[in-house]
């Protein structure tokens, strides 16, 4: 048993099917890749990890418990999309986290927005939206939790920026805790990867390790992508 | 957890709604003052500058805006952190804190209790301080007051009654609150038409629960009228058995809601 | 940022060789303490699991060896660092003959031209010494 199982994992809007029997079971001290095109259903698999929806079918486990208040303790999310209280200031954003998640290493934040020389007393509606996401970011990686979903992390985001957010990824790697990255940019991201899960209209097509779909296919994770999914 | 929560939603809401209240109350203030001022009691209005009399013009309309508006942005304020902390952005947020569900409703409940009474209250106190500054002009203060203490005990309102009307007056306000959440819960569930679904839901229980609501009345009293809306009605009979009846109502309204909100936000969310 | 990787070869397999150039060249010179797992893993934009790979080759091959609380360090071994430059460098060769060779060019040719280069670039260097 991983820290993250599906069995039979199944989502259905009536007759809409966005997840189709998802097997998968993902263990600490790995960076996934959840790879697919939009609308394959990566975002449906983290919703339901989060328990902001319900499977239809089948089940999925966080560390062998159903989605809860208590597997949140244990889980760091980063929606693809602004979600912070925009009247806060980064202070009092330290503080929220602080408050509800005992993992929150509010050091570790202090450090990071300070290396980005992040204003601590700017409310957050002040700052430019990557500047905002980059506060999101730092929020997410700074809980010490035994998983990390990343939606998106990276897209809509400058190459700078980008290259931020994968090394603050790597230096936060821990071996005890799983890391999640759901996106369509593949090329950027494939070198952090220890494993990845291609998914398309709600089906697993492959669950490997990195280096194997490398080997076998003698391509890079970004061209086997193209190829396989290339009408997409 | 559900101290933090409700600690984090009364910073959120208080940032707008106390300002707006003190402005209240210093347009009350500040009406009061120049009323007074351009009142002619004391043959001293003559020799005011023009200016008074404009402000305090613009001062009464901004009064008599003011207590709507008040109630209008609170109702605003309260519906739209709901809306946003359980099918809009900062619901990622809060729903991924972790807390219960419960917990999220019943914060968000007391919160929206507590700044409605405030509402009331601050709109009585304006008006309060309105009266209390004009009364500067008026001679004996104290006799004033004494007259309207003595026109309420004309009504002959037993104690007991008028707490039960304090109460029937809590418990609606607490199952209006109930109401809208439950009604906004269930229009979630219409996707792509959330507000009409609200507003229908909104309509839609509203009216099944007066319906009953007239059965109960008609069955509970037969003496005299008992107005089914839950919001706080004026009722025509002070028994206590009516006001009893009117408290449990209100309760069992706010509870049958609160439930209904729960188990969709629980069981059904539809976050975007 | 990142080092670039190529399809087809498993990234730790490149960063090996991009450590053991790195090794050769001197920037991590013999003897030296090499950078933390986490921080070369930052540097070369892969995964710390990754890197570990790499590097536990590495201390495999006797190029690098680590002292359990101090960290990895480059050997000082002369002669193994010595055979290390040397298969670098025959590897490098073997690509030039075979980019060479795919212009239509035989060995003997190849050689000559080598030569011939070698020798134009100290005329060239003469030329400049004689200037200054």
């Amino acid at each position: 048993m991983g820290i993250l199982d599906c069995r039979n994992l199944t989502k259905k809007y009536g007759a809409d099917t966005a997840l189709d029997n998802v097997n998968l079971e993902l263990i600490p001290g790995r960076i996934v890749g959840l790879l697919g095109p939009n609308g394959s259903g990566k975002t449906t698999l983290i919703k339901l990890c989060m328990n902001l929806l319900k499977p239809t079918s089948g089940e999925i486990l966080i560390d062998g418990m159903k989605p809860g208040p208590y597997t949140k303790s244990l889980v760091s999310y980063l929606p693809d999309r602004d979600i912070l209280e925009n009247w806060m200031n980064v202070l009092q954003l330290l503080d929220f986290y602080t408050d509800f998640y005992q993992d929150f290493d509010a050091g570790r934040a202090v450090n990071m927005l300070s290396s980005l020389g992040i204003d601590e007393r700017m409310p957050l509606r002040k700052m430019s939206k990557g500047t905002r996401e980059k506060v999101q970011l730092i929020m997410t990686m700074s809980r010490r939790a035994k998983v990390y979903l990343l939606d998106e992390p990276i897209a809509g985001v400058d190459p700078a920026a980008r290259d931020y957010i994968l090394r603050t990824i790597i230096s936060n790697y821990d071996p005890e805790a799983m890391v999640l990255i759901s996106t369509h940019l593949i090329a950027d991201v494939e070198s952090v990867l220890d494993e990845a899960i291609f998914i398309r209209q709600g089906r697993v097509d492959l669950f490997d390790s990195c280096d194997s779909i490398r080997e076998r296919t003698g391509l890079t994770l970004d061209e086997y992508f193209r190829r396989t999914y290339h009408f997409e | 957890m559900f101290g933090k929560v409700f600690k984090y939603e009364m910073k959120a809401v208080r940032r707008i709604l106390l300002p707006l209240y003190g402005a209240m109350i210093l347009v009350a203030l500040l009406f009061g003052l120049t009323t007074s001022m351009t009142t002619d009691f004391s043959g001293v209005g003559e020799g005011l500058p023009v200016i008074v009399d404009i402000a305090e013009i613009i001062l009464s309309m901004l009064f008599f805006t003011g207590l709507t508006a008040c109630g209008v942005i609170t109702f605003v304020v309260l519906i739209r952190r709901f809306y946003s902390d359980f099918l809009g952005s900062e619901g990622y947020l809060q729903l991924a804190l972790p807390v219960t569900t419960n917990v999220h409703l019943a914060a968000r409940t007391l919160t929206a209790f507590l700044w409605t009474l405030l509402s009331g209250v601050t709109a009585l106190l304006s008006l309060a301080v309105l009266v209390f500054i004009f009364s500067f002009e008026i001679q004996d203060l104290a006799g004033f007051f004494r007259d309207i203490l003595n026109a309420i005990r004309s009504l002959e309102i037993p104690p007991l009654s008028m707490i039960l009307l304090l109460l029937a007056g809590l418990a609606s306000c607490l199952s209006g609150i109930a109401h809208l959440y439950a009604s906004i819960a269930i229009g979630s569930l219409w996707s792509g038409h959330r507000m009409i679904g609200s507003v229908l839901a909104y309509i839609g229980t509203g009216f099944v629960w007066s319906t009953l609501d007239g059965f109960l009345g008609a069955a509970l009293d037969n003496s005299s009228d008992f107005l089914p809306f839950h919001i706080a009605g004026i009722p025509f009979s002070l028994e206590y058995s009516v006001l009893g009846a009117m408290v449990l109502l209100a309760l069992i309204q706010f509870i049958l809601y609160y439930i209904a909100a729960w188990l969709i936000l629980d069981k059904a969310l539809n976050l975007d | 940022m990142a080092w670039t990787y190529k399809a087809g070869i498993p990234i730790y397999t490149q960063i090996i060789s991009i450590i053991k150039t790195r090794i050769a060249n001197g920037t991590y010179p013999a003897g030296t303490r090499l950078p933390a797992v986490r921080e070369l893993a930052v540097d070369a934009g892969v995964n710390p699991n990754t890197m570990q790979r790499a590097l536990a080759e590495l201390e495999r091959s006797g190029i690098i060896y680590s002292i359990r609380t101090s960290g990895r360090f480059v050997t000082e071994d002369t002669a193994m660092l010595g055979d290390l430059r040397k298969s670098l460098g025959r590897e490098q060769i073997a690509a030039l003959f075979a980019s060479l060779r795919a212009l239509g060019m035989t060995e003997d040719e190849i050689v000559a031209a080598v030569q011939e280069w070698r020798r134009a670039g100290m005329a060239e260097r003469e030329v400049q010494d004689g200037n200054t």
